[in-house]
């Protein structure tokens, strides 16, 4: 157990709270250039170490690349974390994210507040730790580093509409974070346990007096991560906090609603799959039912949004609604499609956050409040148009009007790129359920996805035209390949994800596999020590 | 509440807290050794508050209405500046020369009581995150006492570092487990015989608190101190927005 | 005794979700920190109340588990209660900079018209 191999499962939370304690220790903001080194240092060692976890994880016959007992207590007292494919998955994607940000902010918008470096560091530990533990209570403890560091994040800049933005954001998360312990607290009363895994075998034996208790918990725990993934009702933050942020804080608050989306769709299949005796499936139509909502509410917001970081948050909106009603059907293929859509619109609306940056850069503030009442009265510059016969395209434009055109794609979901083939899973594996029949829920989310994709993209041409063809003596915006380069990096993932949709697509169907019968990750996590901690601490 | 109690996992930790975790305070092996990692993450979430009021503090002015100096001072200052043989600000200093002084003589005591709470905590009711936060009181009180000014000048207290050390050292301990084979935080602990004063537990545990003690120490004096420089922050406001917010207030230079 | 802790953790919780629903950021606060305190009563409450004992070994062998209280609430609340305390103390701030910054203590940044 002495080699680093054996401890790698540990290293994405530690290395970057390492990283981030040497900054502070070094002195924090007087040594930025130090703390910039290592940010990159660490963040692109963390692409690496989940590649590597990635690979272990599907070479592994079980899925699962390893069970990291803390402090080497046997698995349902101690702590554990367990690195399966959807571990490995979400790992590697906020890495990516995470590098991509960072390179991104280094243009300048790390010097835009103090201690960007250091809280950057601790919201990847926080969004890592995470996706990695095994135990409700520890999942907890990650989910407020990872939104302390986040509150830390939103407010880089500070400036009064952060400030409102933040409050809010902070106010109904901690009414959300009460929730969650709540939510704990009357499972482990009825349980007597912390342990996901464990908790999976206790549930079906559970009696059936404690059996409304138990489900009062898990309903108060998913509320809880409703909130953070942005279900309508419980979305009204969201648009309005992402909107503000710093762009390359934003890119990575794109992972952010899809931690919430990852632990319902981990929790809700270990717990209530099928396995689950008499609470399997609970909750599963207000999943469906809550996630059309969600897609009709972010489809109007996207619509009715006038600047361009706004019709960004809607979009996450409209992306966290698809992935929760499609979670809702609770069916093995519309899993893994929505792992393969999940992977995709995270990619695409992170390029898209930090590509509004750029566009905006050079036009001024209220352009775009403007232009909309322009259109909305009619009161368009007549003599404009013939003045401008054509219009030259210099090359930075034409670049990140490429770069707009590719996130519009993946974003409404239209062929050539992933988000078509995404869309187009869910709905084939929606429409060709394994009973036979087609549920109406199923017809009714065809209608709802297309509109939403309709929506999105009158909206993203709208903000486009907008921007590329609609002023013509805007000034061309001055962009350095650092700021370009992660942009591209993110879009290339998605056409890389297109290529070879193939062996994704293996992937996802492995790790849905896995997730809907979770015996190999409970046996995986309960297996005895070899060990015991008896003879090990002596 | 009432209900049968399940069969819990709760019994593991009392039946082993001494046999395998070394201290007789279940609740505080839990938090140490059984269930570190969840401290680990707690002093982490503390760590990055600070941080976070720091930074958003650090540039920041308060409300326009805490500006103006308090009335009681203001009439001290004015009497100050009459009389010949005063300075602007000794009434104020002369009013809390006691309590500085007694104050200023307790904080050694303050110490040696963290100390005393840090090294029981294994075993007794007690422990790193009680300790850092009596220290921190220990130098909060000088704030009280002495005033900003008074305090930097003598003591030069670098919180920040202190969260860094906190959190190096606590990842450290748990590191320091690798060499012997061991997952992350495996605990080590053992009675070491020192001349004197006996057999005395180690546990590795007890360097984890020192870590939890050192963040608590630094997080908490860094929220205060970027909370107390507010008032350092606030007279030093431009005077165009001072101005016509206090138009009575003196300027007042406090460095 | 059941009743009262009840009682107490209700009557917190409700005074806590009031204020929480109150435009102005101070009983926003508050009403966090009530709504805080009801919580952690209810993880110490699910560990079922015992009377008189804390859980502290008195010999240096393995304790019985049923004569001692449920530890594992107790461990837990202690980290609850430091992470509420922690976001707490952060809410204020940020209370006080959005006060300073837009010149109303209204969760919205600005007063409501009419």
């Amino acid at each position: 157990m002495s080699r680093l191999a054996d401890h790698l499962l540990i290293l994405p939370v530690v290395l970057p709270l390492v990283a981030g304690a040497i900054m502070l220790a070094i002195g924090g903001e007087q040594r930025r250039t130090a703390n910039a080194a290592l940010n990159i240092v660490s963040t692109f060692a963390l692409v690496a170490i989940a590649i590597v976890l990635l690979r272990q994880a599907d070479s592994a016959p079980t899925g699962v690349a390893g069970v990291y007992r803390l402090g080497n207590w046997p698995a349902p007292f101690g702590i554990v974390l367990v690195a399966d494919r959807l571990s490995a998955l979400m790992l590697l994607l906020t890495s990516i994210l995470g590098a991509a940000a960072v390179v991104f902010s280094m243009a300048r918008w790390h010097r835009m507040g103090v201690l960007f470096h250091p809280l950057f560091q601790f919201l990847l530990m926080g969004i890592n730790g995470a996706f990695l533990t095994g135990d409700l209570f520890n999942l907890f403890v990650f989910f407020e580093i990872l939104l302390a560091a986040s509150y830390g994040l939103a407010l880089h800049g500070s400036g009064s509409a952060r400030v409102t933005a933040g409050l809010q954001y902070i106010a109904i998360n901690l009414a959300a974070s009460l929730l969650f312990l709540v939510g704990v607290s009357l499972i482990y009363g009825v349980t007597g346990t912390l342990n996901m895994a464990d908790l999976a075998e206790r549930i079906p034996a559970i009696r059936s007096e404690d059996r409304a208790l138990l489900e009062t918990g898990a309903a108060l725990l998913g509320t809880a991560f409703l909130v953070k993934a942005g279900m309508w009702p419980l979305c009204f933050w969201l648009p309005r906090t992402y909107a503000v942020v710093a762009p390359p804080v934003a890119a990575i608050f794109a992972i952010l609603t899809k931690v919430g989306a990852y632990v319902i769709l981990r929790l809700w299949l270990l717990l209530f799959g099928d396995a689950a005796g008499a609470s399997a499936q609970f909750g599963g139509e207000l999943l469906l039912i809550g996630g059309f909502a969600t897609i009709l509410f972010g489809t109007i917001g996207c619509l009715a949004s006038q600047d361009t970081a706004r019709l960004g948050s809607f979009s996450v909106v409209v992306s966290s609604g698809t992935m929760l009603a499609a979670i809702g059907f609770g069916q093995v293929g519309v899993t893994e499609a929505v792992l393969f859509y999940l992977v995709s619109s995270t990619l695409g609306l992170s390029a898209f956050f930090l590509l509004i940056e750029l566009v905006e850069r050079g036009r001024e503030p209220g352009a775009d409040v403007l232009a909309v009442t322009r259109e909305l009265y009619g009161e368009e510059d007549e003599e404009d148009e013939q003045e401008e016969v054509g219009l030259a395209i210099p090359m930075t434009l034409g670049i990140l009007g490429v770069a707009f055109i590719a996130c519009a794609l993946v974003i409404a979901g239209l062929p050539p790129l992933s988000g078509f083939l995404a869309k187009f899973a869910i709905l084939t594996a929606a429409l060709n359920p394994p009973a036979g029949t087609i549920p109406a829920t199923a017809w009714v989310f065809l209608g709802v996805l297309i509109l939403s994709g309709l929506a999105a993209l009158i909206a993203m041409m709208r903000a486009g035209i907008r921007a590329f063809w609609a002023s013509p003596d805007r000034t061309i915006p001055r962009i350095r390949l650092i700021e370009m380069a992660p942009v591209g990096v993110l879009l290339l993932a998605c056409i890389v994800q297109t290529i070879e949709a193939g062996p994704v697509m293996r992937y996802m169907q492995a790790t849905a596999q896995s997730l809907h019968a979770p015996q190999d990750y409970i046996r995986g996590v309960l297996a005895p020590v070899a060990e015991t901690k008896a003879g090990a601490a002596k | 509440m009432t209900r049968a109690e399940p069969d819990s996992i709760a019994s593991f930790f009392v039946e082993n807290a001494y046999v395998l975790g070394g201290g007789t305070n279940i609740v505080n092996v839990i938090l140490v050794d059984f269930r570190a990692f969840d401290t680990f993450g707690e002093i982490a979430v503390l760590g990055i508050v600070a941080l976070t009021v720091y930074a958003l503090l650090r540039r920041f002015r308060p409300a326009a209405e805490s500006i103006p100096v308090p009335e009681q001072q203001h009439s001290q200052d004015i009497y100050d500046e009459v009389q010949p043989d005063r300075q602007r600000g000794d009434s104020l200093k002369s009013a809390m020369a006691v309590p500085a002084l007694m104050i200023a003589l307790l904080f050694p005591v303050i110490c040696a009581m963290s100390a005393y709470m840090l090294l029981r905590g294994h075993d007794l009711p007690g422990g790193g995150f009680v300790a850092g936060i009596i220290l921190a009181v220990a130098f909060i009180l000088q704030y009280l006492a002495g005033g900003i000014v008074w305090v930097e000048e003598r003591l030069r207290i670098l919180p920040i570092r202190w969260i860094g050390s906190g959190l190096l050292l606590a990842a450290g301990v748990g590191a320091a487990a690798w060499v012997a084979g061991r997952p992350f935080l495996t605990t080590y602990f053992s009675y070491l015989d020192i001349p004197w004063i006996g057999s005395v537990p180690m546990a590795s545990a007890l360097l984890f608190d020192l870590g939890v003690f050192a963040l608590v120490v630094g997080a908490t004096v860094l929220i205060l101190i970027a909370i107390a420089h507010q008032t350092v922050r606030s007279h030093r406001a431009p005077a165009s927005r001072a101005a016509d917010m206090a138009p009575a207030a003196p300027k007042i230079e406090v460095r | 005794m059941e009743i009262v802790l009840a009682l107490g953790i209700g009557v917190l919780a409700g005074s806590g979700v009031w204020l929480l629903l109150r435009p102005r950021t101070f009983q926003v606060i508050v009403g966090l920190s009530l709504l805080s305190y009801a919580v952690n009563l209810f993880i110490i409450a699910m560990g079922r109340l015992r009377f008189g004992v804390a859980p502290v070994l008195t010999s240096h062998g393995p304790g019985d588990p049923a004569s001692l209280p449920d530890p594992l609430p107790q461990a837990l609340v202690l980290t609850a209660i430091v992470i509420s305390f922690a976001t707490t103390a952060l809410f204020l701030v940020v209370l006080l900079a959005s006060r300073g910054l837009t010149g109303t203590d209204h969760v919205d940044g600005q007063e409501p018209e009419a």
